[in-house]
């Protein structure tokens, strides 16, 4: 391509205005584009915090009621087998015949059994009163 | 003169617009990091709950074992020994069971049936623990669901190599290879002469997408750490569950030994009285009753979930 070629074609196609325009037109949007961005990623940082916070929370409330729930178990469990230990000794099969029922009755009963109930298991937790039994 | 002063003009605003460029592809290249790191944390996050799963399903299986050692072992002895010296239809059996609190002649055709269930699974008879006729549901394995229904459709779809490649291969920039920028600087480019301006037109086009990929994501490893923190709080709930199956393997335990202990000495007695002897065989009967009634409480549903309670919780997590 001679360059008269190359001046035959520039020349007549070039349009300074227009190349300029279209430069400043590229950068605004740009700045519109990154300003909207990092708006947006500043939400979506609010969102997993919150959604994360929540989603601990609740694992932290249930673990611990949990916990407490096990270790009360286990330690009624305890006291329990003491009685029934006594009464095989002392062949009061009436004291072994309750102990027994209560141990039943404890083992039945689903640990997990206050988790369709949320609400319980944080007023449990909040409650200053409640008294958990070991 | 003009295309030298449009040649300068073309150099200074190329620089300009690869600059630009040059950050909308290290954004591209901060974009497909993030998303791969929070992909590892899934899986790290997939791969501990599967093993918790995994150890939850072996700790069902040796429970259900355990069971079915203590009705054969056991609940078969003493089923035994009131056959041996009681008396299975005799009148006088019956009688003798009825005078005990607690003991009743039903019980212990229930307990044989258990009993006779449990030696056809030791011996092979049966593939599948079934034991339904007594009523002692077997614990069966974790539904597959547990954990994996509670982190939503959307990151099941994100946990297959394919998705997240393609997911990555979409923040990378593909899309503006594919189209956007390329296509644009294509179209600009009507000869040499404006290569500055389409370079910077270029760079800052490269830029916005970068800026966008950012978003996408910082959006991707929101929703996938969101997942991740929902999947650790399943693997803790099965760390629970777990303690819940020891918890009653133990109390299962501490009954069977007294229970053990207690038909010993029976057995070794020269001669059944059921005068003399009723005590210690009632202490016995009692035994076992607690035995087998905390042997019926299932662990899971028959959907393999862990309760209906449980449903719940892994209900109140997925729609978190």
């Amino acid at each position: 391509m001679s360059l008269q070629k190359i001046k035959d074609f520039t020349l007549p196609n070039l349009n300074l205005a227009e190349s300029l325009q279209q430069m400043v037109s590229a950068y605004t949007e740009y700045l519109t584009i990154a300003e909207l961005e990092r708006t947006k990623r500043r939400d979506i940082e609010a969102w997993e915090k919150e959604s994360i916070t929540r989603i601990n929370a609740q694992r932290d409330l249930l673990m611990s009621y949990l916990d407490r729930s096990f270790d009360e178990r286990a330690e009624n469990f305890r006291a329990l087998f003491g009685v029934v230990d006594n009464a095989l000794i002392s062949g009061d099969n009436e004291q072994l015949a309750l102990a027994l029922n209560s141990i039943t009755e404890i083992a039945k009963s689903s640990p997990f059994k206050e988790f369709a109930n949320l609400n319980y298991v944080r007023a449990a937790l909040n409650d200053p009163n409640h008294v958990w039994e070991f | 003169m003009i295309p030298l002063i449009l040649g300068a003009a073309a150099l200074a605003t190329g620089a300009l617009g690869v600059g630009a460029g040059i950050s909308g592809k290290a954004d591209m290249d901060e974009a497909k990091e993030i998303g791969e790191n929070a992909q590892r944390d899934y899986e790290d996050a997939l791969y501990y709950l599967n093993s918790q799963r995994e150890k939850t399903n072996q700790l069902l299986q040796q429970y259900d074992e355990f069971k079915m050692n203590i009705m054969m072992l056991t609940i078969g002895r003493f089923v035994d020994f009131i056959e041996r010296n009681i008396g299975k239809t005799s009148l006088a059996g019956e009688e003798f069971l009825e005078r005990l609190d607690g003991i009743s002649f039903n019980q212990i055709e229930e307990y044989k049936t258990a009993a006779i269930e449990a030696e056809q699974f030791f011996l092979g008879g049966m593939k599948a623990i079934k034991l339904g006729a007594a009523g002692y549901g077997s614990a069966m394995t974790l539904a597959s669901s547990v954990g994996v229904a509670s982190t939503g459709t959307a990151i099941s779809g994100l946990s297959g190599a394919a998705a997240t490649n393609a997911t990555l291969a979409w923040l990378g920039g593909g899309s503006l290879a594919a189209g956007g920028g390329g296509m644009a600087l294509g179209s600009i480019v009507l000869g040499g002469i404006t290569v500055g301006p389409a370079l910077m037109f270029g760079g800052f086009v490269l830029a916005g997408e970068g800026e966008k990929a950012l978003t996408k994501a910082r959006e991707y490893e929101a929703e996938v750490n969101k997942a991740t923190a929902e999947i650790d709080a399943v693997s803790n709930f099965l760390e629970q569950v777990i303690r819940r199956i020891y918890e009653l393997g133990d109390v299962l335990e501490s009954l069977n030994n007294p229970a053990i202990d207690r038909l010993n000495e029976l057995e070794y007695l020269p001669y059944f009285d059921p005068n003399r002897d009723a005590s210690k065989f009632q202490q016995v009967g009692l035994i076992i009753k607690a035995i087998s009634e905390i042997m019926k409480t299932p662990l899971l549903d028959g959907e393999g979930l862990l309760n209906p309670a449980t449903a719940t919780i892994t209900g109140k997590y997925r729609s978190l």
